[in-house]
């Protein structure tokens, strides 16, 4: 779970540096991450977690902290 | 005669009043409470007690009223604080109708580049779109008036009588030619100053005329508008929506974010028409939101029009494939030219590794390639390469009355984008120089190859790398700075020359100063930079770097 987190913050952080992503838990409904963030992060989780996020996981609770996109990447690997 | 834009928004008024010309997800307004919108706020605009002040030539703006043939301040700038709603278009064309020219500003910006951006532009007063309303990202010395109440107010009143608010409208309108400036729209510059690009009313009549001509827009058109105000890819949205009496929806934003609801909306608003950012088709296609759409009705798109950057095959393969009846057109063009320039309808699926031709010249627009040097820049006296010489590459320009009054404020840039034709001292007419290189394919049809320079297009942003850099070079702890694109993984890398790892640093300073989409995705920390040959920056060297 540890390395899951890490790898996390490496493509999240590699995608908008300045945001605090261990601190925020709006990401989504403050709208700090726009479209192209989102983009950018589900096909660098698809590779880096070989899961496949489906449009229909994409809901606003699933993205917008670190534990709620860590959660969803741990539902993905247990389907 | 056509001599403004409003003639349409008068037309359809006239002859359409009930139907309903904008809306967003709260409001929507018909084309007569559009066009009272806009007289009123024309008005209120006129009647300022500051434009009055300007009348009588006091302050710095004395020069202000001497563009009109009356007492009216004309032809100046007037910046709009823009949200995704009808509000903001209503202040566009209120603004229009005030004689002067309107300028989107992103509330979202850095306050450090709103304020370079208001500096450049001195503008007359502001309008605040906003829904949240509060305090403003930015505070300077003009008047400002509040849209959304203003709205509320007017709504409340009740809307006037057709025939009243038309001649309100002819009154206000007589005095504007059509050479008058409509907007200004900021685009990144590579000194670090963002660039104006003023467009004038003709421009864009001329590019309604033009999509009218090549794709025949009919008036039940509904305009799924996804591009921000700011961009000049929603010009299309608004005024081609005027040109065939159709309706704008505004798409709101988080549609984007979250695309699993897109569908449901463009379903529901029974929108047909879309011209979005190549972006915006790719949210779609990667996290492969059609794969599953369930909508109440059916999705009953006719045109799919892009524009922005070079649309990857398999994505437009990927919509082909869920609307196999729609017309699909790549768009192009940069925004000094008012929007677009060429187009290529799409034939049937293309193959993986087929490049998407950016086509022939809209009606009453002509479009050449000028033949360059080994170094990408156009020799002083090139030729005009043929349609029939293949795979040669040259810099795409543009002639005709698309092509935009100049930077404003700013008539170096100018003078070195728009430019007199080669080899043609007899007319004087000026020509757009993109910077961007393009080459005819074996059918002889023209394709976009690369740019000239250090610009890049990310995010569907247009960016100078040098822009980045100006901000970086300027940030005291680091000695150099440069930019290099990583293309394949869509990442800006910076590389920087400083005494210890500067990163959070760096990070803070930059968002003082630059939107986020314009900020590096990566640092690098280098202890000497890498020169070549001639003592300049080895982006080569940094390149495999990265």
């Amino acid at each position: 779970m540890d390395e899951n987190r890490a790898e996390l913050m490496e493509i999240l952080e590699e995608t908008r540096p300045e945001i605090d992503f261990e601190k925020e838990t709006a990401l989504i409904d403050d709208q700090l991450l726009d479209s192209f963030d989102i983009i950018s992060i589900v096909s660098e989780i698809n590779d880096a977690f070989d899961i496949s996020i489906n449009v229909n996981d994409l809901l606003p609770e699933n993205f917008n902290s670190v534990d709620a996109i860590l959660a969803l990447i741990q539902k993905l690997q247990e389907e | 005669m056509k001599n403004s834009v409003m003639y349409m928004l008068e037309e359809n008024a006239e002859r359409c009043p009930g139907k309903t010309a904008l809306a967003d997800e709260q409001r929507r307004l018909t084309y007569l409470q559009y066009l009272d919108m806009s007289v009123a706020l024309a008005e209120e605009i006129i009647h300022n007690p500051l434009m009055n002040r300007v009348d009588a030539g006091e302050g710095d703006l004395e020069d202000a009223g001497a563009a009109g043939d009356d007492s009216r301040v004309r032809c100046r700038p007037i910046g709009v604080w823009i949200d995704r709603n009808i509000l903001s278009i209503a202040a566009f064309m209120g603004i229009a109708y005030s004689g002067n020219f309107y300028v989107p500003l992103d509330p979202a910006l850095p306050a450090g580049r709103l304020s370079v951006i208001l500096d450049e532009l001195r503008p007359l007063m502001l309008l605040d779109a906003r829904e949240t309303g509060g305090e403003l990202p930015v505070q300077i010395d003009v008047p400002v008036t509040d849209v959304r109440e203003f709205f509320d107010k007017r709504m409340e009143e009740g809307t006037q009588d057709l025939s009243e608010v038309l001649s309100a409208a002819k009154a206000l309108r007589s005095g504007i030619i059509d050479t008058d400036p409509l907007y200004a729209i900021f685009t990144s510059g590579s000194t670090g100053v963002p660039k104006g690009v003023l467009v004038a009313h003709r421009s864009v009549i001329d590019l309604t005329e033009a999509f009218a001509e090549a794709f025949g827009f009919e008036e039940d058109s509904v305009f799924g508008n996804q591009a921000p105000f700011d961009f000049d890819v929603s010009v299309k949205d608004i005024y081609n929506a005027l040109h065939c009496c159709g309706t704008v929806e505004i798409v709101p934003h988080r549609m984007f974010v979250m695309p699993a609801m897109l569908m449901e909306y463009l379903a529901v608003r029974r929108i047909n028409t879309i011209i979005w950012a190549v972006s915006a088709l790719r949210i779609v296609s990667d996290l492969r939101a059609l794969d599953k759409m369930e909508t109440s009705v059916p999705v009953a798109l006719r045109r799919v029009m892009f524009s922005g950057e070079v649309m990857p095959v398999k994505c437009v393969n990927y919509w082909m494939k869920f609307f196999p009846d729609a017309v699909f057109v790549n768009l192009y063009g940069p925004t000094e030219i008012t929007c677009n320039c060429t187009y290529h309808v799409l034939e049937g699926e293309y193959k993986p590794d087929s490049i998407l031709p950016i086509g022939r010249a809209f009606p009453n627009t002509r479009v050449f390639l000028l033949e360059t040097g080994e170094d990408g820049k156009t020799l002083p006296d090139a030729r005009i390469i043929p349609s029939r010489e293949h795979d040669v590459r040259g810099e795409i320009c543009v002639e005709g009355t698309g092509v935009a009054l100049g930077y404003w404020n700013n008539p170096e840039r100018t003078a070195e984008s728009f430019t007199a034709k080669n080899g043609e001292p007899a007319t004087l007419n000026k020509i757009y120089r993109t910077g961007d290189l393009g080459y005819y394919n074996s059918r002889g049809i023209l394709c976009f190859a690369a740019r000239a320079d250090n610009q890049i297009k990310h995010m569907g942003h247009r960016i100078e790398l040098g822009e980045i850099e100006a901000a970086l070079n300027a940030i005291g702890f680091i000695d150099v700075a440069c930019c290099i694109y990583d293309q394949k993984r869509e990442k800006i890398v910076c590389f920087y020359q400083a005494e210890k790892d500067m990163r959070r640093e760096i990070i803070a300073a930059l968002s003082e100063k630059l939107p986020k989409y314009m900020r590096p995705n990566k640092y690098i920390q280098v202890k000497t930079m890498p020169l070549n040959a001639h003592a300049k920056i080895d982006r080569k060297q940094l390149r495999e770097m990265m």
